[in-house]
């Protein structure tokens, strides 16, 4: 499959033929989208064939899934679940208009499992309907997610894992964010950066160990600009490598998922059709819009919510080491209270 | 009597000890040795990162500890078939609390040297604003994480025979149990589910499972 993707991406490279004229970023737009709707021919030939196969189908609004009869009552509860879910994530005007794939769960000769968890296999739907629900949202949220779209919730666990990001990546703007500091936030999490990204992201000193982590693959170019970057320090060769879809954010993209889950939590109701109402309104307006706060606001709020997650040392939490206390207590009276030496 | 049971614990551990303590001593120091200078931009990045590639190392020796000590705390019992603890005019829990004691002492004693060891280490980097170093509570969690793990190979380790016995034939039940399991396609694995019990973070090894960073946020 992923070598038919291949072709045809070196085929829509080819036929656009005016790609010299214009600047790399909008040819690989295009052909991004070639991919994205080939994608979804995919889709519909495999909920087709996903239909095709199976025996009995359980629907929950529109969230269809085609299982075995055995499995139907529990893919049947799950796909309740579910939608639930997608309702309270997405709102109701949302979901009762999106196009989700059908679901196959199992194939036609699936029998119960043992213990299988109704709400794990809920999640499972759950992630598969939001993905197809995020990927018709155009290419405003993928590119700025690069193409992660946000499937399922973000664990509070991860918080941790992007406070370490701001303080430990040399961004300019990432310790001032930390700290609280809305406007250095919306330049690290790149909402509001100027043309000059790089410059504005990172202190020259660190751009040719910026360049070390560009990985992937480069052309000849790109390759010689990486090598004349590390080694030379070349200031032209490194702004020719590090950019904007080469060099290292200053956050990753689990922060700036973690801000748009924030954004449709404090906007509740509605919050996802604000987020992605037509028009030609910029990323940080429509996270303002659908959080129902100035962006300053989401931003600040952001920020106190990393520190609140970010860890607090290997004493933390102390309930941990006193658990462990107890666990040992517990043991030794049961050594201390046996009954005989060998 | 304690210095005597002592005496035996370190005597019969001594250089797993030794060995020990003086790697919970240099690895702090050695995990900071090659950072670069404060001023560089990516001086946050190493020393995080430093932290972050050494923090699997102090669970590892605390839990090589909790081993060596408890397998040394008994074995000259075993030894001997018990004939110097019974002919001792003490209660049995009392002798035993003495032991575990003995093996406890030596514990501390590694975790004092990662204190040091963990000290030194912080003292001699310039720690970038925001980011904490956390000697202390990186001793404390490996003293308690070794505490637990002691204390559960110290109670195994003196399981009368029969116990033993009874222990082994369960876990070669579990492991039956699994792969019966598996051939029948049942999709629930006793073994994993064992395993996710003892992890869980409520179970006594669920300490080992945390970031054992001595520089972080």
């Amino acid at each position: 499959m992923c070598r038919r993707w291949g072709w045809a991406a070196a085929l829509a490279l080819l036929w656009a033929n005016p790609l010299a004229a214009q600047g790399q970023a909008e040819a690989l737009r295009r052909v991004e989208a070639q991919l994205d709707s080939m994608r979804g021919v995919a889709e519909l030939r495999a909920s087709a064939l996903a239909a095709a196969s199976a025996t009995d189908t359980a629907v929950a609004g529109r969230l269809r899934v085609t299982t075995s009869v055995p499995l139907r009552p529990l893919a049947q509860a799950a796909a309740d679940q579910a939608w639930a879910l997608l309702v309270r994530r997405f709102g109701a005007s949302v979901t009762s208009r999106a196009t989700i794939p059908v679901i196959q769960f199992g194939d036609a000769t699936s029998s119960p499992l043992a213990g299988a968890d109704t709400s794990e296999v809920a999640r499972g739907f759950e992630r598969l309907a939001s993905d197809a629900i995020w990927r018709h949202q155009g290419a405003l949220f993928a590119e700025w997610l690069r193409g992660n779209v946000p499937g399922v919730e973000f664990p509070a666990s991860d918080r941790a894992v992007i406070a370490e990001e701001l303080l430990r990546t040399p961004a300019r703007s990432n310790r001032a964010c930390y700290q609280g500091d809305a406007a250095a936030c919306a330049v690290s999490l790149g909402l509001r950066v100027g043309p000059d990204t790089l410059a504005e992201w990172y202190l020259p000193e660190a751009w040719p160990r910026l360049a070390t982590m560009v990985g992937g693959q480069l052309s000849g170019l790109e390759t010689v600009s990486k090598q004349q970057c590390e080694q030379a320090g070349d200031s032209a060769a490194c702004r020719a490598i590090l950019t904007p879809a080469h060099v290292l954010l200053p956050v990753s993209v689990g922060g700036r998922r973690f801000l748009l889950q924030e954004a449709l939590d404090v906007g509740g109701d509605g919050a996802f059709e604000r987020l992605t109402s037509a028009g030609d309104l910029a990323l940080a307006d429509r996270l303002s819009n659908a959080a129902g706060l100035p962006l300053d606001s989401l931003l600040t709020r952001w920020s106190t919510a990393i520190r609140a997650g970010a860890p607090h040392g290997p004493a933390q939490p102390s309930w941990e080491l006193f658990l462990a206390a107890a666990w040992s207590a517990l043991l030794l009276l049961v050594v201390l209270g046996g009954p005989r030496w060998r | 009597m304690f210095r005597a049971l002592l005496w035996t614990q370190w005597r019969e551990s001594r250089i797993a000890v030794l060995l020990l303590a003086a790697i919970a001593l240099v690895a702090p120091v050695l995990s900071m040795n090659r950072l670069g200078p404060a001023t560089e931009p990516w001086h946050a990045w190493d020393l995080l990162s430093a932290s972050m590639r050494w923090s699997s190392s102090y669970p590892i020796v605390a839990l090589l500890a909790a081993i060596a000590l408890a397998t040394g705390a008994w074995r000259p019992d075993h030894r001997t078939r018990h004939v110097y603890a019974l002919s001792l005019p003490i209660r049995r829990s009392r002798y035993l609390l003495l032991r575990y004691a003995a093996g406890l002492t030596l514990l501390l004693g590694i975790g004092a040297a990662l204190l040091a060891g963990a000290t030194i280490a912080v003292l001699r980097v310039q720690v970038p604003p925001l980011l904490h170093t956390y000697p202390v509570g990186l001793a404390l969690r490996f003293c308690m994480a070794g505490l637990v793990a002691y204390t559960l190979l110290f109670s195994v380790s003196g399981l009368t025979p029969r116990a033993a016995r009874l222990l082994a034939a369960l876990l070669l039940l579990l492991i039956i149990a699994s792969l019966v399991a598996d051939l029948l396609g049942l999709g629930w694995n006793p073994v994993e589910r064992a395993m996710d019990a003892l992890l869980s973070p409520y179970s006594p090894l669920s300490i080992f499972r945390a970031r054992w960073m001595l520089v972080d946020v």
